[in-house]
């Protein structure tokens, strides 16, 4: 079974058809938010998990299947979430350090995977995890139970179980389960730099608001496989602008309209579409001339609807957007 | 006053002030410094109505303006004021309507500044230049005021509900509703004045028919009359109150 750690919930099961993912995840990236979004299938579950506002890894799973990571996750979950809107979606945030360790749980290196404990020196496991300093995610299960412990350079940072509402501090729980017969445990560890700067953004790499709309404007098409997400996926910074596919920056007008929406409401994207139509093509804001043009027309319309604080913050996440595509 | 200060012109009639002219005026006196302040820092749209409520102090500060109830042309100046006031107010909410539905915002604020130092300079002359307006005429002025404020209260209340309706989601919306509750006092204030005026129940008219020997039924509905007087009194305490706590709390929204 999946289990997953429960932090503070900011969405809890909203249903699937009443969300714009893209939209949804975008207002994830905006926000700096630590921890992850949940779609349930019903018979899949697509996981999404942020440090720092940057999608740093991508889960698909299916029943007791392996699963996708990354990129062909995010594609396979857009691709269910559109042909079968019945889901449910959920927001948990959790700590910097719960969602470092959960990411080993995604995708960190096996280190035991389904030990039976009577076969293994468990406090040996424990040891190891200490002297060696894992940034790990040691799942202990049963057919009927299962628990969760977090590990920050070696030292448990959070426990959880499948009763818990929440990632507590106590391990009572975990070390019953330990004791359970049958029990199993897994143990993933990932060697990531501490610094979430240098980690991969997935944004980087996949324009989802793009995979979003080809996929509902072609539902019945035959299933993508990776080399047709490469068409989607933006390039490096190493290539010059004009080299810049135009597709790639079609997401900066939805992410900037995004962000004018989140600070100033409604009004905020006809403000937005309306001085954006004014800029001409995408690639014209990525001139810093024009891009002071919009954020000064912006501002003047800001002001009768917001704060001078949240249209600075406004601004400066404009300019982080479009400084992404530069 | 003009005993101690021999240049001034001499007062004829004293100062009639009670508690309660001494509260309201500084109420509104409160207002207009926070409305003023708003003012200079703000989107044209907020100057005029900023500017707007800064004039309204002025009209009802006449009360202890020992000059206006000597010269009546400075009373009536002062009422005056008050009407440029809801003017400019109700100007303001219009144009805010208009940015609500088409996001353009023209024109300075210079041009605001300009425009009430203008409408109030050009009235005053008017007044000025023609005779010494009665105590009949001065009722006038009195009933201008209050039927403009009435009307334009109502058309204000209704022009706020529906910039709301467009901002619903903005951080600034529950500060534009404030202002509903402002006017809503506004027009408690300004109807009841209206009401006791045009039933001839007001205390301009009771002064002047003690005069003028003339009857008045005041008595037989005095129950009415006590009621209009309390929401009188109500009113323009509430609408002071609230225009103050209003910009202080849109103060905080905008910041």
């Amino acid at each position: 079974m999946l289990l997953l750690p429960k932090g503070i919930a900011l969405a809890e099961n909203v249903p699937t058809s009443k969300i714009e993912l893209p939209v949804a995840l975008n207002k994830l990236r905006n926000s700096s938010f630590c921890g992850y979004a949940e779609v349930d299938l019903l018979s899949a579950v697509g996981i999404f998990l942020f440090i720092d506002g940057r999608l740093i890894s991508a889960l698909f799973k299916r029943g007791d299947t392996n699963g996708l990571r990354d990129l062909d996750a995010i594609k396979t979950t857009i691709e269910c979430l559109v042909l079968n809107r019945e889901g449910a979606f959920s927001v948990y945030r959790i700590s910097k350090d719960i969602s470092f360790a959960m990411l080993a749980m995604l995708k960190g290196d096996v280190v035991l995977n389904a030990q039976e404990m009577k076969l293994i020196d468990f406090r040996g496991v424990l040891e190891k995890i200490k002297t060696e300093r894992m940034n790990a995610c040691l799942k202990v299960y049963t057919d009927d139970r299962a628990g969760l412990i977090f590990y920050r350079d070696g030292l448990p940072i959070g426990f959880f179980h499948d009763t818990a509402r929440e990632i507590g501090a106590s391990q009572v729980e975990v070390q019953k389960i330990v004791g359970l017969p049958g029990a199993r445990i897994d143990l993933l560890a990932i060697n990531e730099s501490e610094e979430t700067s240098t980690m991969v953004d997935l944004n980087d790499l996949i324009d989802i608001a793009h995979v979003w709309s080809v996929a509902k404007e072609n539902v019945f098409s035959p299933v993508a496989d990776s080399t047709a997400i490469s068409a989607t996926i933006k390039t490096t910074k190493d290539s010059s602008p004009e080299a810049q596919p135009t597709k790639n920056l079609v997401g900066l007008h939805a992410g900037l309209i995004e962000i004018v929406v989140t600070h100033l409401g409604k009004l905020g994207q006809t403000l937005s579409e309306r001085e954006l139509a004014k800029t001409g093509e995408p690639k014209n804001l990525l001139v810093p001339e024009n891009l002071d043009e919009l954020l000064v027309s912006l501002e003047k319309g800001a002001k009768l609807l917001t704060s001078s604080v949240k249209t600075r913050q406004m601004q400066d996440f404009i300019r982080v957007e479009v400084a992404r595509y530069s | 006053m003009d005993s101690i200060l021999s240049f001034l012109p001499k007062t004829y009639n004293t100062l009639d002030v009670d508690a309660f002219t001494i509260i309201q005026t500084f109420c509104w006196f409160i207002a207009a410094v926070i409305s003023f302040y708003f003012s200079m820092d703000n989107a044209r749209i907020w100057t005029s109505i900023a500017i707007g409520f800064f004039l309204v102090f002025w009209s009802v500060a006449y009360q202890l303006n020992p000059f206006a109830q000597s010269y009546y042309k400075l009373t009536a100046i002062h009422y005056t004021i008050g009407t440029i006031a809801i003017l400019l107010i109700s100007h303001g909410f219009q144009e805010y309507f208009i940015f609500t539905r088409t996001l353009e915002i023209t024109g300075s604020k210079r041009t605001i500044y300009l425009t009430a130092l203008g409408l109030v300079v050009a009235s005053s002359v008017f007044i000025i230049l023609n005779p010494k307006p009665s105590i009949y005429v001065l009722r006038n002025y009195k009933m201008m005021n209050q039927t403009v404020w009435f009307f334009l209260s109502c058309i204000n209340i209704y022009t706020i509900y529906k910039i709301y309706r467009e901002l619903k989601d903005s951080p600034i919306a529950s500060g534009i509703l404030s202002f509903a509750l402002v006017f809503f006092f506004a027009l408690i204030w300004k109807g009841s004045s209206l009401y006791l005026t045009l039933y001839q129940w007001d205390k301009e008219w009771l002064d002047i028919i003690e005069f003028t020997g003339e009857t008045t039924d005041v008595a037989q509905y005095a129950a009415q009359v006590e009621l209009a007087h309390f929401l009188n009194r109500a009113g323009v305490l509430l609408s002071g109150l609230s225009v103050g706590g209003t910009f202080v709390y849109l103060f905080r929204l905008l910041r």
